[in-house]
């Protein structure tokens, strides 16, 4: 019930949030949209269910793996796992996991890389990569191919999603040209995005596959 | 040096919301350049003058770059400086430039500031807040995350020292999967842990280290009565086509100083402890 409310009252402060953006003028894109990607986040923080021990615990490591990866891989620039490892997490426990893992990945990785008005915006991309990854799990476990097309893709939103919040910083206000220098400027970046995300992605996920069925015969269901 | 830090969370967060929100909504000079100002103080409280002057170079070009460029993508303003490509240079979106390049450069002061503040402790609290089992989920991450870089670079020595002689990627990868199986295996152990002392049985409480005392209360108090005043009425200043600064009224004064006291409460805040402190070692 509670969640409920929670989840209505968020809706309801978004379209608040839009109209008083529209109202005001253009000169506050900015700050409207990291409110937006704020908000966007709090409906699945809020519903999410802390009761089974396995699913609070099972978050804990995706995360904490996930900011270990970029960590880890922290003397390679850009080539970092977090987004194959979100991906990961919501192919094999859900969309809800994914999201939450990206979302939190993105908090706490920032609370040793440094927090910041990209933070939101973070939360935001890895948390929608995650979920959609996980609504397309099944299709994602079967074929390779679609596994990397959807690496590739997943690179490709992060760093234009990320490139959307570098026009409307320096500009606060949406400015095409601006976009379309950002993403010019950004595209050899992006362009590790996707080779990391493919790498890691075939890599990574029959490692994971093969690691958590070895658990299922262990313990039982996850 | 960082009385503030021992304020409720909810109160420091509630703080650096607004203070970043009123600088990136206004874009209005005096407001951003005390702003900056009030970050830049704040920032030398809590780190000391060799950290900040160390970071001086990063946030200029930051701030360079956004100056500089913004002329180049905005044609809007009424006085032209000089062409580029058929493209107008004006000086008003040189001055915009200016202005937001400051407006970013104190956000990321006020960042830099939060980053110091708010410790795990305290985004523990906040994640609490939302909900209790998220709480859990982060403190358990907060701990994984060290637990699992050391065993990641116990692992990757161990395969150094058999004289592994894989590319370094090869090498991170294959120590990242042993990372991976071991802490797989020890989650699932530890949540029937958790189950078997009774984690998910009904009547659960959570601790919270945060208490809203009446001192957390009357800065509160104080910091809402300032920031409705900077509210009320701002003073505006526009750019486009025009430089256009709306007139000073007693309310638009009022507003103005209201807001430089608000970026000062850190400042303020130190100082009377500081006070109460010098007191109380005089007894």
């Amino acid at each position: 019930m509670k969640r409920n409310l929670c989840i209505v009252i968020t809706l309801i402060l978004t379209a608040l949030v839009i109209i008083a953006g529209a109202v005001l003028g253009d000169k506050y894109y900015a700050v409207v949209t990291v409110i937006i990607a704020l908000l966007s986040c709090v409906p699945f923080l809020v519903s999410f269910d802390g009761n089974s021990s396995r699913k609070v615990v099972i978050l804990a490591v995706m995360t904490a793996l996930t900011v270990a990866g970029r960590f880890v891989f922290a003397p390679i620039p850009f080539f970092k796992p977090v987004t194959a490892m979100v991906v990961i997490s919501a192919m094999y426990f859900g969309s809800e996991l994914g999201f939450l893992t990206g979302a939190l990945s993105a908090v706490i990785s920032n609370f040793y890389f440094g927090q910041g008005p990209w933070t939101p915006f973070q939360m935001f991309s890895w948390g929608i990569i995650g979920l959609v990854a996980g609504i397309l799990s099944d299709p994602l476990k079967r074929g390779r191919i679609i596994l990397c097309i959807y690496a590739v893709l997943s690179g490709i939103a992060y760093s234009m999603i990320m490139d959307v919040w570098t026009t409307l910083w320096a500009d606060n206000s949406f400015n095409p040209e601006r976009f379309i220098a950002s993403v010019t400027a950004s595209a050899p970046i992006t362009l590790i995005y996707a080779v990391s995300n493919v790498i890691f992605l075939l890599i990574l996920t029959p490692l994971f596959g093969k690691k958590i069925q070895r658990i299922i015969d262990k313990y039982g269901k996850m | 040096m960082n009385s503030f830090k021992n304020l409720h969370p909810g109160f420091v967060l509630c703080y650096f919301v607004f203070v970043t929100f009123f600088s990136v909504f206004s874009f209005n000079p005096i407001y951003l350049v005390s702003s900056l100002m009030g970050a830049l103080l704040f920032a030398l409280m809590i780190q000391g003058v060799g950290a900040v002057a160390r970071s001086i170079g990063g946030y200029f070009l930051v701030f360079f770059l956004i100056a500089v460029t913004n002329p180049l993508f905005s044609h809007n303003g009424r006085t032209a400086l000089f062409f580029i490509n058929d493209n107008r240079v004006t000086l008003e979106a040189f001055v915009y430039g200016v202005v937001l390049g400051v407006a970013v450069v104190s956000v990321l002061y006020w960042f830099r500031c939060f980053n110091e503040i708010f410790d795990s402790e305290r985004y523990m609290y906040v994640f609490g807040r939302i909900s209790p089992g998220l709480a859990v989920a982060v403190s358990m991450t907060l701990r994984f995350v060290p637990e699992l870089i050391h065993n990641f670079r116990q692992v990757n020595n161990a395969q150094k020292c058999l004289s592994d002689n894989r590319c370094r990627l090869r090498r991170y990868i294959s120590s990242f999967s042993a990372v991976i199986s071991q802490s797989l295996e020890n989650a699932v152990i530890t949540s029937d842990s958790m189950r078997a002392r009774g984690y998910s049985l009904r009547g659960r409480t959570s601790y919270t280290r945060f208490r809203f005392s009446r001192r957390d209360g009357i800065v509160l108090g104080i910091f809402i009565f300032l920031a409705a005043l900077s509210v009320t009425e701002r003073h505006s200043f526009s750019y486009y086509p025009d430089f256009v600064c709306s007139d000073f009224s007693l309310l638009s004064a009022v507003s103005c100083v209201s807001f430089g006291i608000i970026v000062l409460l850190p400042f303020l805040y130190e100082v009377r402890e500081g006070l109460w402190k010098f007191s109380a070692s005089r007894i």
